[in-house]
């Protein structure tokens, strides 16, 4: 079978074209991304300056995978085992940039200022995005009279509940449909490039097949919450009539990825439900709180901190209530365990991807990790003896001489 | 949009644009946040785990000297943040002997490091290591948060070598689910989540949930910070803050599920069924002096968790101290610095 070496070996034929290595052309990489930093540095303050700091702050992870992807376009356009990872890092990148941190793992280039300022900037996006939703609600109580006795139904009824749940998600953190919607259509793509190349290798004998089977997923994606964790059953009969091959279990990967995922978008909406849900019932509250508030002194003005604050002291609270409920906790066991089961699967695919290539898979590296932990226990516990002994040994010799003094 | 309210929302643009182009260049100005630095010297060191002493320009006061065991989670440069705010600096200052165990950072080459190996290899290696360089039998030992756990599960096992233990907001009895943390354990599958995320705990998985514990905080923290960045001693503190949240290991995944599942879980301390290693932990071994501290509003380690230890011990002089503030509040609060550091030392010069 045809093995997706390939790319690599451009890579380091080219690097080597280059008289460069693979950790001088990171560091290259490293620098020209850090670069525009430096030059945004000439002009602070300025709105663009900010625009295009908290884009180049988010959009890290993004950027990198962009420029990995591009750098295997370059060294392989042609390759078909090239656009198979590349299509393999394109779904990969999506799911990263959902699910994010957890799973980046530990960052040793950390960078304590620039994560500080990515922060306040992230929350000071959404601070606006709240004063942007209270802003009307406020003139209107501020104008010096009592509220109308309908002034509550008035301003829920004004209110942008589309808005404001964005800012519910951005700070208590989801995935958006369009997200989940790109997602499975990389794992879409990514299916019907291995089913071409297994195509190919039975001499197109599976064209017809070959042909439907994206059909097939398309239909079922459509109907994902019916064919929840159901994937692999609908396409189980199809999948015994291809032949055995590292692209088969590729395919057999993303199918079960997929109906990972199926699974982690259900219940991460059911989360996402109860948080908004609680969100607005805060956001409610609050309301009732700063009207009580305006109703007792129409002549005092309410200023959009006190608002932000009546918010912020209302909805913890509530939050909390909701995070202690078992039906929450509950969800987030499930959706937590199923996203580290799709962590899992793209671990197992990129390890069959490198296959060919000298380098040991984790697999085989958590064999040996298993053999120096119980010889680190071992010699652990031989110096123990050895101390021991050798303790015992001095209280020997001074029991002894102690004994030879009380004789004498 | 009526005229006023865009003019009104525009003038709210400026003003917040103005505060972060502030903001922005007095922390582009920022040349090192410096935490930890109180001075120490690397005395033993097994693997990535690594034994600090630090250094005393005058003879201990105190003759037993005090090894302080840490959480897994974030690391020990809490006990000493910055000068003013230091628990390490105040010991010192008080008497003590003070050495610390770092617990380096997990990789996944670490995945089945156990509790075990936490507990009676490194604690085991370290104390050993004090024993012998000081000639003595027994030393204290001061553990915070679940290494107040370990400490106590160490102390159960080698009696004969903990002169006095310190205990401070440390997780005894799982059995309360009034914390988030505790909780949400009971529905975890953390078999199946430490495979999954190849034999590791990513730590940024754990701050995940620790934020969630206070889901306002964080807004909170990153909107108001702005309007003190003019104040630099509170800029750096905030900033010292910052870095050490940040840095959060990734946890050994063996040791992570035992301490799940046994204690999280299955509640085995206090139940006297915990096994680590060849030892069955029983808790009436402890029978030296023991000063259990614990924070009034700790959201990560509820006091009910925290106060029973003493209802469970063989120990005849146990003294349970209420301290009032939160967890972190323990290292670096005003209170911690006058009162509480020397309490430890003067219970510790009592019983040396």
């Amino acid at each position: 079978m045809n093995k997706p070496y390939n790319f690599f070996e451009y890579w380091m034929k080219d690097l080597k074209e280059q008289n460069t290595t693979p950790m001088q052309a990171y560091q290259d990489f490293f620098k020209q991304w850090t670069q525009p930093e430096q030059t945004k540095k000439a002009e602070p303050g300025t709105p663009e300056f900010f625009g295009q700091m908290m884009q180049s702050q988010m959009e890290m992870g993004k950027m990198w995978m962009e420029n990995v992807q591009s750098l295997f376009e370059q060294i392989a356009p042609k390759r078909k085992e090239a656009n198979l990872f590349e299509q393999w890092s394109k779904m990969y990148g999506l799911w990263n940039s959902q699910f994010g941190k957890p799973f980046a793992g530990q960052s040793t280039q950390r960078n304590d200022v620039a994560e500080t300022f990515s922060n306040i900037m992230t929350f000071s996006q959404n601070y606006m995005k709240m004063y942007e939703l209270w802003q009307p609600i406020l003139e209107q109580i501020n104008i010096g009279k009592k509220p109308k006795k309908n002034a509550f139904q008035e301003f829920m009824e004004s209110f942008s509940l589309d808005k404001y749940n964005e800012v519910v998600s951005n700070v208590f953190g989801s995935i958006t449909p369009k997200q989940s919607s790109n997602f499975l259509e990389e794992i879409s793509g990514f299916s019907k490039k291995l089913l071409d190349s297994i195509n190919q290798q039975t001499g197109g004998g599976l064209e017809k097949l070959a042909q439907k089977f994206p059909e097939m997923i398309s239909q079922m994606q459509e109907t994902q919450y019916q064919a929840l964790g159901k994937m692999k059953k609908g396409v189980a009969p199809f999948m015994k009539m291809l032949p055995d091959s590292k692209e088969k279990e590729l395919l057999e990967l993303s199918i079960d990825m997929q109906d990972d995922y199926t699974y982690y978008y259900v219940k991460s909406n059911e989360m996402q439900n109860l948080v908004q849900a609680t969100a607005q019932k805060a956001m409610e509250k609050t309301l009732k709180t700063v009207l009580d508030k305006v109703a007792k002194d129409p002549n005092k003005m309410v200023t959009y901190e006190e608002f932000f604050n009546t918010w912020m002291d209302t909805t913890e609270p509530m939050m909390i209530e909701l995070y202690r409920s078992p039906a929450f906790g509950k969800l987030q066991a499930e959706s937590m365990s199923v996203s580290t089961s799709i962590k899992n699967r793209f671990e197992k695919q990129l390890e069959i991807l490198l296959e060919p290539l000298p380098i040991a898979p984790r697999s085989e590296i958590d064999e040996l990790n298993a053999i120096i932990h119980e010889l680190r226990g071992k010699i652990r516990n031989l110096e123990k003896m050895v101390d021991t002994q050798d303790e015992q040994k001095s209280s020997d010799t001074t029991s002894t001489t102690t004994k030879r003094g009380k004789t004498k | 949009m009526l005229p006023e309210q865009i003019f009104s929302l525009s003038e709210k643009y400026k003003e917040r644009t103005e505060k972060l182009a502030q903001s922005y260049q007095i922390l582009y100005d920022v040349e090192e946040i410096d935490i930890a630095t109180a001075p120490k010297d690397l005395v033993w060191n097994d693997g990535k785990i690594s034994l600090y002493r630090y250094q005393r320009k005058t003879k201990a006061t105190v003759k037993t000297p005090l090894l302080i065991s840490y959480a897994l989670v974030n690391k020990q440069d809490m006990m000493d943040l910055q000068p003013d705010r230091s628990v390490i600096r105040k010991f010192l200052d008080l008497g003590l002997d003070v050495y610390i165990i770092d617990w380096g950072y997990v990789t996944r080459a670490d995945r089945y490091t156990s509790m075990d190996d936490y507990i009676n290899g490194y604690i085991g290696g370290c104390v050993d290591y004090i024993r012998k360089t000081h000639k003595i039998d027994k030393v204290n030992l001061l553990g915070v948060c679940q290494g107040g756990t370990f400490s106590t599960i160490y102390s159960a096992i080698n009696p004969q070598k903990i002169k006095n233990l310190v205990v401070m907001v440390a997780p005894i009895d799982f059995s309360n689910k009034e914390g988030l943390l505790f909780q949400w354990s009971t529905y975890l599958d953390v078999d199946k989540m430490i495979e999954n995320n190849g034999g590791i705990m990513p730590g940024e998985m754990l701050n995940i949930g620790f934020d969630m514990l206070k889901p306002m905080s964080k807004f909170r923290k990153y909107t108001s910070v702005v309007d003190m960045m003019d104040d630099e001693a509170k800029l750096m503190n905030f900033l010292r803050m910052e870095k050490w949240v940040a840095n959060s290991p990734d946890q050994a995944g063996e040791c992570f599920k035992q301490f799940i599942k046994d204690l999280y879980q299955d509640n085995k301390l206090i139940k006297g069924e915990l096994v680590v290693g060849k030892h069955k932990v029983n808790l009436k071994n402890l029978t030296m002096p023991v000063l259990n501290i614990y924070a009034e509003a700790d959201h990560l380690v509820p006091p009910p968790c925290s106060i029973p230890l003493e209802k469970h011990i063989g120990s005849k002089d146990v003294q349970t101290y209420k301290f009032p503030g939160g967890h972190i509040g323990v290292f670096v609060g005003a209170r911690s610095q006058n009162e509480l550091s020397p309490t430890i030392v003067s219970w510790l010069k009592e019983r040396d």
